[in-house]
């Protein structure tokens, strides 16, 4: 019977995920239908947390729509092709799950106007980026990237939400569109530089911008799916989605521009040299992604309408381009076993489908004409000539484009052309088709959308127009006509492919210099998180020694500094009680206790101990009986009477039956430092109770118990009736507590009984 | 009516019948589980009353105040005897499923009295009358402890007494001397006449006394007896322990700072504020360098104290608010937590993350509420601790403390730091012997339903915070009165 029911559970598995790959295939299909029909922006109001201005406000502008449509469309290639990557995988289920999960994060997040919601969704794509980068698990190094993928964005998300906060508060108000209408409120503020700064660290860890980028090409232990959807199309944009969101309201801050177009252009410059030293093609994919991440904060810093073109237009020539990459580098792991570039050549006579995807997606990315990759770099060209950069971005520009032309020359031509000349165990083979038409149609796409930017310049002119109100629809097409483009682009390529030609040679002379992994942001991670467990083992062992004594040492010399400080900061009237004549009897009875308690300090003996401590309990009798309290005095006497003496013969019947059989070793009665505390410990409290001692006493509450006792309550002894009457709630606790030790000892006592031969 | 009294009549109730068949555990199961239900019926009734009116209250034998002892049960109180009942009720739930051997006939007796003397400390309204609920607390907890009996169990009872005798006794000077200044010790009496009062020996007598509640609440530096306890506790019973003990001093805290000695000193919260952000940082480290399950959690709990403690620094409306919701939140999830512990204990026999492994692919329920419940405690969106956070990130903003919001939020960081060893160790780490299988649990439903039950409401709080928020606000508002 289990047998059988485990054969339908996997029959059922397979169908299950069909159903769940469709889920974005749907999607999109309903959101080109509603994109056709109803008008942007598209708004919405549901409210969530109304105490706290927290309400889910979607707001849907050419902005989110092309979030939507990148996220849907490519969401449905990559659920196609994971239903091949992953086909017979027993954990298949987790991953669309946890994939289906991640999608509906990635549109909450583009669509919300609270900035508090979208940080909600923000933190869970990160957290679901984590379960996905560490699917396989088992694996020591998926952990690891796993783990430091979270900390990285997890922390930047901690920043993020302080700079929201801080914003919020500024602002009074959450909403994204409400500031962008009236920026003056946040511009005037002087808490903006620390907002901006906040922000930014949010938004570059999740863009893996420089120095924060280092967990993205550790990221790719991920399945190939996943690093195609989150760490190349999806999530890793989300913080260049933030900053094109709010540049609006910032533009005009020069410190916003610097910062942006800095970070960006360092960050493109750092990734394109990193490149050089991979040989895994993943991880080659993974550097030219931060390249373009950082292009695409460039391009967000700079201003003026052409940026804004240019940045809309980048991301959608991205995702076109460097989505079949990665698929096409999970099928030649699928294929041929490996995606070391050393190792792979010649594979188009195995993989021809792979291989013509990978030709096309490369043109797109070299930026060849009549590609969409040709028409993103046009309108960088116009943008860069429209907002007047620097020299040196243009260079560094420059140098990344050369750069992204020879990956492009890796990924299409040394690994599909030539002769396979590596000895293998087994010969390559194509990918099922599942794996072969996603990218297919990826490329198809950049293809189509570069012959006709027409088609979908609606949708950049919209999205465009979220990031720059001014823009209007003609910019497109000037930035389509730029003809010196041409020359800059040919000689970008032939730059590229000499850089193809030479990269062994480049990978060799870069690979000796190895400063950068020590003294580079992954080695600050890495100190870091060596270093965080020593600390956490020397405090640990510092607070939490295990040994009573300075424990309790602790607690008191903490007490009395602290008591000290509170008394001396506010300089308390310093006066003596009020002096009364004491007289011989209090005066013997203080000198009782004083007896008793130096006495408890120089006994060893326990049954002498219990004596001398019953001395303070006598001492403190007399002192009542002579200050005006006989019933006090007389519950004392009793009370210290019974004590003594029921202590006294459970401590000699414990000594007959000669349980203590472990010698303590003796310690020296007087230890200075102890005696010290102590003193001053007790100097403090006593200094404490002299000093609310000479404060006048309310006798409020004395004199009624003196007066209603006999009339109400109907007895003499005030004690008494304090005890059973007025105060009655306190006995029943104080019976509870006996009752509650006597059963709480009752088992140890019969351990004891047991253990007695 | 008795009814503001009935979170301390019905467990002490239910104590005294466990004790009389005290010889029939199947019988002392049955009462005990009537008599968690009673407790949580009750709690709800006293939730709904003080929804409606501000706080119903009882001067016992109908003394007139403040010559009575007074017992409130405002929002604050109601919203913690609430948690309670559900921790004993779940506790209870646990045992009927597996029974530990080393648990005495007086087990349940002395769970109920633990019960009963928290939840009357909750509701005191009357300095001495708390000190004297805390002192059942005390020693029902200790009871408790030395369940075990082996020499580990007494030692860490005899820490457990001797740190938080320190406690008790710093309390009972500090009531003395309160009283001595003032006459007084209701609550309302107290609230009128501090402000009479010198306010520089005022500011010193109530140091003692929030001091002798950051022991029992568990503060750096007097943490001590929590970490040196916990971990030689069945994990179910630690579920109860961290949602009570360390909560009656919150409690006890919130009330003394809020509605008693308002405004307080700035060198108070001052003081109060340093306190809290090295009990964060203190916690979270300690966390991090342990392998045991029982004492990362415990750890945890010194760190969460922490953010009570500086939500209360802040000494505003909001942060008593946000200090409230925390308190409701942390009790929830560490119980929780603590559960998951146990049912990793069940499952490979060690709490030591060490020796155990495989769990995301063998059980991946447990791993998926392990996940909900972690990331709450870290504070991830949308789960109940991110409004915790949140509420004392914002608050700390608003009042300018900068520095206190980062090292809120840094704290947070090694939160998940510490949090995400154990999901990588006991769920995603392959387990150390190869051939190892997950032990099966006889009877799984009593086990898991308590587990099942604390994530649902934990999920609803985080999905739904608005009513939530408002109630602790308005507790925080009736506890601040018409103070600013």
């Amino acid at each position: 019977m289990g047998r059988l029911s485990n054969n339908c559970k996997e029959a059922r598995a397979p169908l299950a995920n069909v159903f769940i790959s469709c889920v974005p295939s749907l999607l999109f299909l309903g959101l080109i239908l509603s994109l056709y029909h109803v008008p942007l922006p598209w708004t919405f109001v549901l409210p969530w947390v109304p105490s706290l201005n927290v309400d889910l406000d979607v707001y849907i502008d050419g902005l989110s729509a092309q979030f939507l449509l990148l996220i849907t469309g490519i969401g449905s290639l990559v659920f196609f092709y994971a239903r091949g990557y992953l086909a017979g995988h027993p954990k298949a289920k987790r991953l669309f799950i946890l994939l289906v999960l991640f999608l509906f994060a990635m549109i909450g997040a583009v669509v919300s106007d609270n900035l508090l919601v979208l940080f909600v969704f923000w933190e869970l794509t990160s957290v679901l980026s984590f379960l996905l980068v560490g699917f396989n698990h088992e694996d020591v190094g998926s952990r690891k990237s796993a783990q430091q993928a979270i900390l990285v964005t997890g922390v930047g998300g901690l920043f993020l939400l302080a700079g929201f906060i801080l914003l919020g508060e500024i602002a009074g108000t959450y909403s994204i569109q409400a500031f962008l209408h009236s920026p003056s409120v946040l511009i005037n503020d002087s808490r903006l530089g620390v907002v901006l700064v906040l922000i930014f660290v949010g938004a570059f860890t999740k863009s893996a911008q420089f120095p924060f980028h280092f967990w993205l090409p550790n990221a790719m232990a991920a399945p190939t799916p996943v690093s195609a959807y989150l760490h190349s199309a999806t999530m890793v944009k989300l913080g260049i989605y933030l900053l094109a969101r709010l540049d609006t309201a910032f533009s005009d801050i020069i410190f916003w521009e610097y910062a942006l177009v800095g970070t960006g252009t360092l960050t493109a410059v750092f990734a394109a040299v990193q490149t050089v030293y991979e040989r895994d093609l993943k991880r080659i994919l993974a550097w030219s992604t931060i390249a373009t991440l950082g292009t695409l904060v460039m391009l967000v810093g700079l201003p003026g309408h052409g940026a804004a073109l240019a940045t809309v237009a980048l991301f959608f020539a991205h995702a076109l381009y460097k989505a079949p990459l990665f698929f096409v580098a999970g099928n030649l792991d699928h294929g041929a076993g490996t995606r070391e570039i050393d190792k792979l050549t010649g594979m188009r006579h195995y993989m021809p489908w792979t291989a013509t995807a990978a030709l096309v997606a490369a043109l797109s990315m070299a930026g060849l004409p009549l590609t969409f990759g040709f028409v993103a770099k046009d309108a960088i060209s116009f943008a860069k000539a429209q907002a007047e950069v620097l020299h040196l971005v243009s260079y560094a520009t420059v140098f990344v484009n050369v750069v992204s032309v020879a990956v492009a020359a890796i990924a299409a031509i040394h690994i599909f052309w030539g002769h396979d000349t590596i000895p293998r165990k087994s010969h390559p083979h194509e990918a099922p088709a599942s794996m072969i038409i996603p990218p297919l149609m990826l490329v198809l796409c950049g293809i189509v959308f570069g012959l006709a930017p027409t088609l979908i310049d609606p949708l950049l002119g919209a999205a465009a127009k979220a990031m720059s109100p001014e823009f209007d629809a003609t910019t497109v097409n000037m930035a389509y006509d730029l003809a010196p483009v041409i020359e800059v682009t040919l000689g970008t390529i032939a730059l590229g492919l000499l850089v193809y030609l030479r990269w062994d040679w480049l990978h060799e002379r870069l690979s000796r210099i190895t400063f950068l992994e020590k003294v580079g942001p992954e080695g600050w991670y890495l100190a870091i998180m060596d270093t965080l467990p020593v600390i956490a083992a020397r405090l640990t062992r510092i607070v939490q020694h295990g040994i009573l004594p300075r424990y309790l040492m602790t607690m008191l010399v903490t007490v009395a500094v602290l008591l000290l400080v509170l008394l001396t900061a506010a300089d308390p009237p310093w006066l003596w009680p009020p002096s009364t004549n004491l007289g011989v009897p209090v005066a013997s009875a203080s000198l009782l206790i004083i007896v008793g308690g130096l006495a408890a300090c120089f006994v060893r003996d326990h049954l002498v101990l219990l004596l001398v401590g019953g001395l303070v309990g006598f001492g403190s009798a007399v002192l009542f009986m002579f200050t005006g309290a006989p019933d006090l005095a007389l519950t004392q006497f009793f009370v210290e009477t019974v004590f003594v003496v029921v202590v006294a013969t459970v401590l000699v019947k414990l000594r007959r039956l000669k349980i203590r059989d472990r010698q303590v070793p003796l310690e020296p009665l007087i230890r200075p430092l102890d005696l010290f505390v102590a003193m001053a410990f007790s100097l403090i409290v006593v200094v404490l109770t002299l000093l609310v001692s000479a404060l006048p006493f309310d006798a409020q509450l004395t004199d009624f118990y003196a007066t209603r006792s006999l009339a109400e309550a109907h007895g003499r002894n005030v004690v008494n009736l304090i005890l059973v009457d007025f105060r009655a709630l306190d006995t029943l606790g104080e019976i509870s507590v006996l009752f509650f030790s006597l059963i709480a000892v009752l088992p140890l006592l019969k351990r004891i009984g047991d253990k007695r031969p | 009516m008795i009814l503001p009294v009935a979170p301390l009549l019905v467990p002490l109730g239910t104590s005294l019948l466990c004790t009389l068949t005290s010889n029939s555990v199947q019988l002392q199961r049955k009462i005990s589980l009537l008599g968690s239900l009673l407790l949580l019926g009750t709690a709800i009734v006293l939730g709904v009353q003080v929804a409606d009116h501000q706080s119903i209250s009882l001067a016992s034998g109908s003394w007139p105040l403040p010559f009575g002892i007074e017992v409130v049960v405002d929002r604050l109180g109601a919203l913690l005897v609430f948690v309670a009942a559900l921790m004993v009720l779940i506790c209870t739930l646990w045992q009927m499923g597996d029974v530990d051997p080393a648990h005495s006939s007086f087990f349940y007796p002395l769970l109920h009295g633990l019960v009963a003397g928290s939840c009357a400390a909750f509701i005191a309204a009357d300095l001495f009358n708390l000190y004297v609920w805390f002192e059942v607390a005390l020693i029902c907890s200790l009871g408790l402890l030395a369940q075990g009996g082996t020499l580990k169990h007494l030692d860490a009872t005899l820490k457990y007494f001797a740190l938080n005798l320190v406690g008790t006794l710093l309390l009972l000077t500090a009531v003395a001397l309160l009283y001595g200044a003032t006459g007084h010790l209701n609550f309302n009496a107290l609230a009128m006449s501090v402000q009479y009062v010198n306010p520089a020996i005022m500011q010193a007598v109530t140091g003692l006394l929030i001091l002798a509640f950051l022991v029992k609440a568990a503060a750096f530096p007097f943490f001590a007896w929590l970490p040196a306890s916990y971990h030689t506790l069945p994990a179910p019973s630690l579920a109860l322990f961290s949602a009570l003990l360390s909560k009656i001093g919150i409690c006890a805290l919130i009330r003394t700072l809020s509605s008693i000695f308002h405004p307080s000193p700035e060198p108070l919260l001052s003081m109060l504020g340093i306190i809290a952000v090295l009990s964060m940082i203190v916690g979270v480290l300690g966390a991090a360098y342990h392998w045991d399950l029982r004492r990362i959690l415990a750890f945890h709990s010194i760190s969460q104290v922490g953010y009570m403690l500086l939500a209360m620094a802040l000494s505003t409306r909001a942060g008593d608010a946000a200090a409230i919701f925390f308190a409701l939140h942390h009790s929830l999830v560490k119980a929780g937590l603590f559960l998951c512990a146990a049912m990793i204990f069940k499952l490979s026999g060690h709490y030591d993350l060490r020796k155990v492994g495989g769990l995301y692919a063998e059980k991946p329920g447990l791993a998926a509420i392990f996940l909900l419940l972690a990331l709450s405690l870290v504070g991830i969106p949308p789960f109940s601790g991110f409004w915790g956070k949140y509420l004392i990130v914002r608050e700390c903003l608003v009042q300018g403390e900068y520095l206190w919001a980062f090292l809120a939020l840094l704290v947070g960081a090694l939160t998940f730091y510490s949090m995400m060893k154990i999901w990588l160790e006991a769920f995603w780490k392959p387990h150390p012997s190869a051939g190892w299988q997950a032990a099966k649990i006889v009877k799984p439903i009593p086990v898991t339903t308590g587990l099942c039950l604390l994530s649902v409401i934990i999920l609803a709080i985080g999905l739904f915070p608005e009513p939530l928020i408002g109630f602790v606000n308005d507790a925080a508002n009736h506890l601040r009165g018409h103070a600013p």
